[in-house]
């Protein structure tokens, strides 16, 4: 299991209406790993990491996942959001 | 003398036996995908025996699905859990091999049994996509949105859409229990050619309002996500998923649901 912290970034969209619309949409090549400490101190890093990171790039959200994805198959658990700006 | 006995004959599972307590083999004419979600590991496997299956092509490559074994109709021993935070599964990399829901004279029909456990997010995600919900592309999506509303879309890349059945809000009827979803579409009906059936019952229909699209479909048939966005994940368990090039009869239909428990194809 990791502690990742997932970029979540708007972009112009066309809906099923035909109509114009700003979504969102996780952008997995800036995903960050939580490296360091147990999982309480990951994701507490991860929170001051997100504040930095709010300031930078102030139109996006961002989530902290409990990630499981690089599991193996046989091990495998459904990842977990534990927190995520709205 | 020695009276004369008759010799025992054995059952042969899946023989057509009136009477012996076995049922017929399911009529597969027109599979073109057949996903039973039944791996432990690995791909999931398109595992359609007919002369129109799309084969090893279609497999689906998992991304960070959850193998189960805790939850399925009765009938089934296993489904695929889908997290909603970043799981999916893609059907291959052809643009083109599903384009038989799409494009053309569209007789088709998808089966799908969905156990949701979420609300949807934003962004019309779909149990499956081929257009990403999106009417300047072309495709065919189960999508939903946050008010528990299923649509049966099929876009033609322009933009308005070919035909959007607008099944209601809690069409979804809960985030607990395993339903059976069919859709199927009839363009040579006068109306009503897209129709939604959910637990053999529950009939939504709807007559297309535009031209059907021509070329092949946005992406890859996905699972479970916008396919547009790559993004916006559904959470639910899937299992025994079907793609059709024709229009099951509700007879089938019935046979498929076997009254709630599922029935397998093969």
């Amino acid at each position: 299991m990791k502690i990742i912290i997932d970029r979540i970034q708007p972009f112009d969209d066309i809906s099923f209406i035909g109509e114009p619309e700003i979504d969102y949409r996780v952008n997995e090549s800036l995903r960050i790993f939580m490296e360091k400490g147990t999982k309480t101190q990951k994701v507490n890093d991860a929170k001051k990491k997100i504040k930095e990171l709010q300031k930078q790039y102030p139109d996006e959200k961002f989530r902290i996942v409990e990630y499981y994805n690089d599991e193996k198959d046989e091990d495998r658990k459904p990842c977990m959001i534990l927190y995520e700006t709205t | 003398m020695t009276p004369w006995i008759a010799k025992p004959v054995p059952f042969n599972i899946g023989q057509s036996a009136a009477g012996a307590g076995a049922s017929a083999a399911f009529d597969d004419t027109g599979l073109r995908a057949y996903y039973k979600f039944s791996e432990t590991s690995g791909d999931i496997i398109e595992s359609s025996e007919s002369d129109v299956a799309l084969g090893s092509a279609a497999d689906l490559q998992v991304t960070g699905a959850t193998y189960d074994e805790s939850s399925a109709p009765s009938s089934f021993s296993a489904s695929m859990l889908f997290d909603g935070v970043n799981d999916t599964a893609t059907a291959g990399t052809s643009l083109s091999q599903f384009n038989f829901l799409s494009t053309g004279n569209i007789e088709s029909t998808i089966c799908m049994w969905i156990r949701q456990v979420s609300s949807a997010p934003a962004c019309e995600p779909g149990w499956f996509t081929t257009s990403g919900s999106s009417a300047n592309t072309v495709g065919c999506d189960f999508f939903q949105q946050a008010t528990m509303k299923l649509y049966f879309y099929i876009s033609n890349g322009s933009t308005a859409h070919y035909a959007l059945l607008d099944c209601g809000d809690d069409y979804i009827p809960d985030q607990t229990s395993w339903h059976f979803y069919v859709g199927t579409f009839d363009y040579s009906l006068g109306s009503n050619n897209q129709k939604m059936r959910r637990d053999d019952s529950n009939l939504k229909q709807a007559t297309p309002v535009g031209s059907v699209g021509t070329g092949n479909a946005r992406t890859p048939l996905k699972f479970m996500l916008n396919g547009r966005t790559s993004s916006n994940f559904i959470n639910a368990y899937t299992c025994e998923a079907s793609f059709w090039s024709k229009v099951m009869s509700t007879d089938d239909q019935t046979s498929l649901y076997n009254s709630g428990d599922g029935r397998e194809i093969y």
